[in-house]
């Protein structure tokens, strides 16, 4: 091959070339690999299943608060068991906000916002509720699959429609 | 002529026996005793004041698990939803358990009312969706097969623990050392993970991820105190999860489900105030082997 077209055809290819590899870059699949776990955990929270909502858990997963306090899990669990046992009907919607990574590690700032009709004893009608929450949250690699190891509550804030 | 007199006279006392007979029937429907239900010292307790005090106390669960095995059971019948006879035969064998007849019987329908909600609320669900679930969870809903020893004290751990390295079996070292008269044999049932780790926490259900089958673990500290585990059979596969793949499902569109039911029934009783929001969050049973958690 001649060597002007070659270098023509470098020069045209080598961007899109670029542009390819950015957008199937190891960070690009691994935050949409989080995404998906997210993902997971929200499909498990409509189907009402706390194992399903856990299951994207690291070993030694820890939670924190939106002032700072470790949450104790089981109560955690309690809580969500209630919450899910007067919804009618849960959807949660998870969005990556940021994201960062190094090595087996990532950092993201998630949006979780989660709709909800509820039974609330007094009320004749079920009541609609929006649950915005933001979460820094720290991932692990481990045999292949992102999970949860950290996550610290940022800003939290319920509607009631 | 005299015969005609008596014969008159006859039809006359008739008549009158009649119209006093018809009358007293009459006043009779139209103020129906109530039935005793109670008798002190010759002073009778009625039907009709019991029921007056029963409104002030606790009726409400029962008339509402009653009002619901109705809508569930007009809902069935409207969808022709029916029972196998398999699983029928299987309901019984499971109320048989209970001695008493009107209990059992109790027991019975509310088990064939499960049924029949269970098969109300997967309607529409197709095999891919149940396939899908199964797929993300997969492990969420693995099985394992699990015996526990529930030890006394750490002494009866070491000793256990060597009567099972010399190969005494499961069962004698349980019945030998084991705590708790439902523990026979140490036989506790299917479990998954997060009722594993629910009933004897993380570090327990660690041991029980790394046992092999047939294999028995070290003593271990859990929740629920002292105990040696073995672990038995997996069930992994899709045909042996289906079960609790349903349950879940089912259990989520539940809550919602009865809500429609109540929302488009009418119901009266002078014993609930406002049935409509009443709504119980129970799940339905699911159909595997599990220990009394």
């Amino acid at each position: 091959m001649p060597i002007r077209y070659s270098v023509c055809f470098m020069s045209r290819c080598l961007p899109l070339l670029f542009l390819a590899i950015l957008f199937v870059s190891p960070a690009g699949a691994d935050r949409n690999a989080v995404q998906k776990a997210y993902e997971l955990s929200s499909r498990a929270m409509s189907l009402k299943f706390p194992p399903g909502v856990y299951s994207i858990r690291a070993p030694g997963f820890e939670l924190f608060d939106a002032e700072g306090k470790k949450v104790d899990l089981e109560l955690e669990n309690k809580n969500l068991v209630s919450v899910l046992g007067a919804a009618l009907k849960i959807r949660e919607t998870p969005k990556i906000v940021s994201y960062s990574e190094n090595g087996n590690r990532a950092h993201c700032t998630v949006e979780v916002r989660t709709n909800m009709r509820a039974i609330v004893p007094g009320k004749k009608h079920p009541v609609d509720y929006e649950l915005s929450t933001i979460c820094e949250d720290d991932w692990v690699l481990r045999d292949g699959h992102w999970m949860l190891q950290r996550s610290q509550v940022e800003k939290q804030e319920l509607k009631a429609r | 002529m005299k015969r005609f007199g008596y014969v008159a006279l006859g039809m006359l006392l008739g008549v009158v026996v009649s119209v006093a007979a018809a009358r007293l029937i009459r006043s009779q429907r139209a103020a129906p005793v109530s039935p005793v239900v109670l008798e002190v010292n010759g002073e009778k307790i009625s039907l009709e004041q019991l029921l007056e005090r029963l409104k002030g106390v606790g009726t409400a669960p029962v008339l509402t698990s009653l009002l619901e095995e109705k809508l569930i059971d007009q809902e069935a019948a409207k969808h022709k939803i029916s029972i196998p006879e398999k699983q029928e035969r299987a309901l019984e064998d499971l109320a048989n358990q209970i001695k008493e007849t009107g209990a059992r019987a109790t027991y019975l329908h509310q088990l064939q009312t499960q049924m029949k909600l269970r098969s109300l609320l997967l309607q529409g669900v197709s095999e891919e969706e149940k396939k899908a679930t199964y797929q993300q969870f997969k492990q969420q809903f693995r099985q394992y097969e699990l015996s526990a020893i529930h030890l006394r004290s750490y002494l009866d751990a070491r000793d256990a623990e060597k009567r099972l390295r010399n190969g005494e079996s499961f069962s004698d070292v349980a019945d030998r050392y084991g705590l708790g008269a439902g523990n026979a044999q140490g036989k506790v049932g299917f479990l998954t993970e997060s009722q594993i780790e629910l009933w004897l926490g993380e570090e327990a259900l660690e041991q029980v991820r790394r046992l092999k089958q047939g294999q028995c673990g070290d003593a271990i500290y859990t929740k629920a105190g002292l105990m040696i585990l073995r672990r038995g059979a997996v069930k992994e596969r899709y045909e042996e999860a289906r079960p609790l793949v349903e349950a879940v499902i089912a259990n989520s569109r539940q809550m919602n489900y009865m809500y429609e039911l109540y929302s488009s029934a009418n119901i009266k009783s002078p014993f609930l105030q406002d049935p409509a929001p009443e709504v119980k969050t129970e799940a339905p049973t699911p159909a595997v082997d599990t220990a009394p958690i």
